[in-house]
């Protein structure tokens, strides 16, 4: 009764962890491999390995900076099967930008909240050039395409959405702590 | 220093020229710079999360708004005070609905987010109650199904307790995810969310990431899902056979003797235990009796004359299985969206379903 008891409570807390982790993970991933598809596979094969490597994982420290010390293997192990090109993303920058989401893993609740509120005041129009980008996972030429329109201005406008919907994140974070 | 935000994407979606990977390998020399990226990142990786819900959720209200009859469609857009209707003033239903849609999902949308920050705080405080009976599955579809204790049909939830199924396939959608298929006769009991026994039957399973972890304990082993799928089968005896189809799981002694360590089980292998005999044992590969259920795990709820479906494990080539007997189908990929729509011929009438 007692093991049963143990084992189960260490499936729920796996699974607490695990979901307050994975949205820093997953940006982690995605900063280091780009390719939506290719960069969920791999969160995947992050969550099975810290499933089953869990009872290593020692509860005095941070589990976000457990995962992302494991997802920093995972990531290396994608460039070494050559499925892309490593870029800029050296071992060291790999650890800096890992440091960098564990600190940030606090507010991450809020930023993303933030965002749900910012996307409702989105014009028809941006929404969208980013629904082709993020849901339908297509390139800028290819939304180029779909919107009737080059890659170049593309790539301008998507960054404009983003750029605007990055200060209306921070303007809303901002509010939120101020009072 | 205020970065170029254009120059972050570039590198982000990387599409960067020999010149621009030497200006951003310097420039990530700064960890401002590295924050910098970190949060662009963030933004990338959370668009994607929440647009992709967002237009699941949008296309769901949509096709629920088409189904109101057009008397009952004219919901008001805003459950406020009544305002008198101006005579003559004819609206549009189409845009009437779809914005109705559109808003009510916004509103879904923030208060999912809300709610999956707020669940962590609350799974912190509360532990999960045994006092109530939440529902914690629910019976996605029947066949033939009859069951021993007392009937049940689709679209009922389930909680925890004992189900026995004298005959027929049943399959119970878990809320974190998890599908299973009891084939009958069995007796399956749900302890919770994600923990489950088995104690007679047979049954398939398929865990998505979301269920990590998910449990079917027997008589003779417990097996604990690492992303994968399964199937178990108990026989009367006690004696449990386990097939991995896809991924791994762990099984291990019940009673958990710490003496023997789990043992991990990956995908094209199969193992089993005897009451008589000494833990567990590697066997063969055999999916013949998991064949019934298999298919309604994977989607396929049912097939017609002469179709057979067919799980026939990893080293699988199509081109090289033969049967002169059936026409086989296998899956090929699974969580694939099509780039362009596949017709479907619909030769009868009755309700038809995209899943």
């Amino acid at each position: 009764m007692g093991d049963e008891s143990s084992a189960s409570k260490t499936r729920q807390e796996f699974t607490q962890a695990w979901l307050k982790a994975e949205p820093s993970v997953s940006a982690y991933v995605f900063a280091a491999i780009s390719g939506f598809h290719d960069a969920e596979d791999v969160v995947q094969q992050i969550a099975q390995e810290a499933a089953g490597r869990f009872d290593q994982y020692d509860s005095n420290r941070p589990f976000v900076g457990w995962v992302l010390w494991l997802a920093k293997s995972r990531v290396i192990d994608f460039y070494r099967k050559g499925k892309r090109d490593r870029l800029i993303f050296s071992d060291e920058l790999l650890d800096r930008l890992g440091q960098a989401f564990a600190q940030r893993a606090g507010q991450r609740c809020d930023r993303r909240e933030a965002l749900e509120h910012c996307l409702e005041d989105l014009p028809e129009r941006s929404r969208r050039l980013i629904d082709l980008r993020y849901v339908e996972d297509l390139s800028a030429a290819r939304v180029a395409a779909a919107v009737d329109s080059t890659a170049g201005s593309v790539r301008v406008l998507l960054g404009r959405v983003r750029n605007a919907l990055a200060e209306c994140i921070q303007r809303r974070v901002a509010l939120e702590e101020s009072p | 220093m205020n970065l170029n935000q254009e120059l972050l994407d570039r590198i982000l979606e990387g599409d960067l020229s020999e010149e621009e990977r030497d200006q951003a390998a310097a420039w990530l020399e700064s960890d401002d710079a590295v924050h910098q990226l970190a949060e662009r990142a963030e933004l990338h990786a959370d668009l994607r999360r929440s647009l992709r819900r967002r237009n699941l959720q949008e296309s769901a209200l949509t096709d629920a708004a088409d189904a109101v009859s057009p008397t009952s469609s004219e919901t008001p857009t805003e459950p406020s005070i009544a305002k008198p209707e101006p005579s003559g003033d004819v609206q549009p239903i189409g845009r009437s609905q779809s914005r109705w849609s559109k808003k009510a999902s916004a509103v879904l949308a923030v208060a999912l987010a809300a709610a999956a920050c707020l669940a962590i705080i609350l799974f912190n405080v509360a532990p999960p109650s045994n006092g109530s009976q939440p529902s914690i599955a629910s019976i996605a579809h029947q066949a033939n199904a009859r069951w021993a204790d007392h009937a049940r049909s689709q679209g009922d939830s389930v909680g925890t307790g004992v189900m026995r199924l004298d005959v027929g396939i049943v399959r119970l959608d878990f809320a974190n995810g998890a599908a299973v298929t009891l084939q009958g006769p069995a007796v399956f009991e749900i302890l919770q969310d994600n923990q489950t026994r088995l104690h007679r039957g047979i049954l398939t399973a398929h865990i998505p990431e979301s269920a990590i972890g998910f449990e079917v304990e027997t008589p003779g082993m417990d097996v604990v899902d690492l992303g994968t799928a399964f199937g178990v089968s108990v026989g009367a005896d006690g004696g449990t056979d386990v097939c991995v189809f896809e991924g791994e799981i762990e099984v291990s002694i019940p009673g958990s003797d710490k003496s023997r360590a789990p043992q991990r089980i990956i995908e094209g292998n199969a193992a089993r235990t005897r009451p008589d005999g000494n833990g567990i044992e590697p066997a063969a590969y055999q999916t013949e009796r998991f064949e019934d259920a298999w298919p309604v795990t994977s989607g396929v709820l049912q097939t017609t004359g002469l179709m057979k479906f067919v799980s026939p494990g990893p080293d699988f080539v199509p081109g090289r299985y033969e049967n002169s007997e059936y026409i086989l189908v296998f899956p090929e990929r699974d969580d694939v969206v099509l780039e362009t729509a596949a017709p479907v011929d619909l030769i009868e009438p009755g309700e038809y379903q995209r899943v």
